[in-house]
Parts: C-alpha cells; structure tokens; sequence
C-alpha cells in the first residue's frame, strides 16, 4: 500500500508517533511517498532545536530516517517562514516547498494518514 | 489529473487554526479536486467572520453541524444559500462517501 504523511504537530517527549508509523509501515512492506510538514509540523525540520540528550529530537530523527530510507520529506515553504524555519535552519534531509506538493501526494497514495490537529 | 472527493473537517475554532487551516482545502481546490469543507464543533464559529462567503468559489460543497451551532449558541446565524445545514448523523455517511478526509 502507497502512504502519504502529512504532519501538522509537534513532536513532544519520547517519541513521535509519525516516525514510529513510518518505519513500522516500510518494515511492513508498505511504501511512503513523501512525509508533508505543515502548520506546527514544520517545527520538527529545524535543525537548531537543541532538546537534552533524555528528549526526542525530531529534527535528527527525521534526518536520519530519511537518510536511511530515502524519503522524501517536504516541508510547506508558508509555514515555515511563519514559525522561523527556513533553507539557513533546515535538517538535512528536508526540502521547501508547497501545499501542492502534499496534494499531488495525496492524488498517488492509497491512504493519507494525518499526525496531530 | 485523477479526481477525488476530499474532505475538511474543521473542528477547531478561528484563533486556534487561524487561515493556515484551509490552505489545503483551497489547494486541493486550485487543482480542480471535488472538495466538501464541513465546520464542526469550535470551528462554527468561523461563520461569524463570514468564512463561507470568502471560499464559496473555490469549495465545492460548504457545511456546518447543526448540534455545534446550538451548543455554541450560534443557532440564530442566518446562514447564506449556498452553506448546508447537517444532523449529527449525518457526518459519518460524509466522511464514509469521501476519498480523503483532512481533520484540523
């Protein structure tokens, strides 16, 4: 099954539950097609979120995830110049770009999973 | 381009989402998606900023939950033409009869 994520949270505590979802979905078989940031999502691509070494970090997970699996992982250009994020701040591994990326996404995928409100 | 029903439930209301909440609904529209936008519990509220009237050209389909106007004490917002008037339960059979269903 072809999965599109769009993700619109931030990763808080321990884990997060996308990064959990995608590699249980890749280990299951399944293909992701691109992994959208968008509204406070676009929080967890920035690369200058120092959290203690206890805490999740979400830009490195990510990072590494992608690097590791070859996902493409697109953040939403608009929301991220609103909350400060940008090409200066970016973790490697993500791109800017726009809604209509999500879109055609969501036009090849199966299924569109969504994370946070 | 391949065709599909989306649809928005928007649940929360103006000064939690604020305009960012519909910037995939309107994508989705640009691209000449079927797209229904259905506002829910907080986000009723958006009718008293006219939200309809800003989107009725690009939305194809414009709904408000009755029980959520009534519990906001919304009920007598004089809703335009082209904004639908949904029971309860009804929502399930729309979002069933959907392709793809955006919560925010």
């Amino acid at each position: 099954m072809k999965f599109a994520l769009l993700i619109r949270g931030v990763a808080a505590g321990q884990r997060s539950t996308a990064l959990a979802f995608a590699e249980e979905a890749l280990a299951q078989g399944h293909q992701i097609l691109q992994i959208f940031f968008q509204s406070d999502g676009v929080h967890q691509a920035n690369r200058l979120g120092a959290p203690p070494p206890a805490e999740f970090n979400a830009a490195g997970a990510w990072s590494e995830f992608a690097a590791s699996r070859n996902i493409d992982l697109v953040l939403c250009g608009t929301a991220g110049l609103r909350r400060g994020v940008r090409e200066a701040n970016l973790a490697p591994g993500f791109r800017i770009s726009g809604v209509g990326q999500w879109l055609e996404a969501s036009l090849q995928a199966d299924r569109i999973i969504i994370f946070g409100s | 381009m391949k065709i599909r029903e989306f649809l928005f439930l928007q649940r929360q209301a103006p000064l939690s989402a604020g305009p960012e909440a519909f910037d995939l609904a309107m994508t989705a529209a640009a691209f000449d998606q079927e797209v229904r936008l259905l506002l829910l519990d907080d986000a009723a509220h958006w009718l008293t900023l006219g939200l309809p009237d800003l989107v009725r050209d690009s939305i194809d389909h414009i709904g408000v939950e009755r029980e959520s106007l009534q519990e906001r004490g919304l009920s007598h917002l004089t809703l335009p033409d082209f904004c639908h008037l949904h029971a309860r339960a009804d929502i399930a059979a729309m979002i069933a009869a959907a392709d793809i269903v955006v919560t925010g």
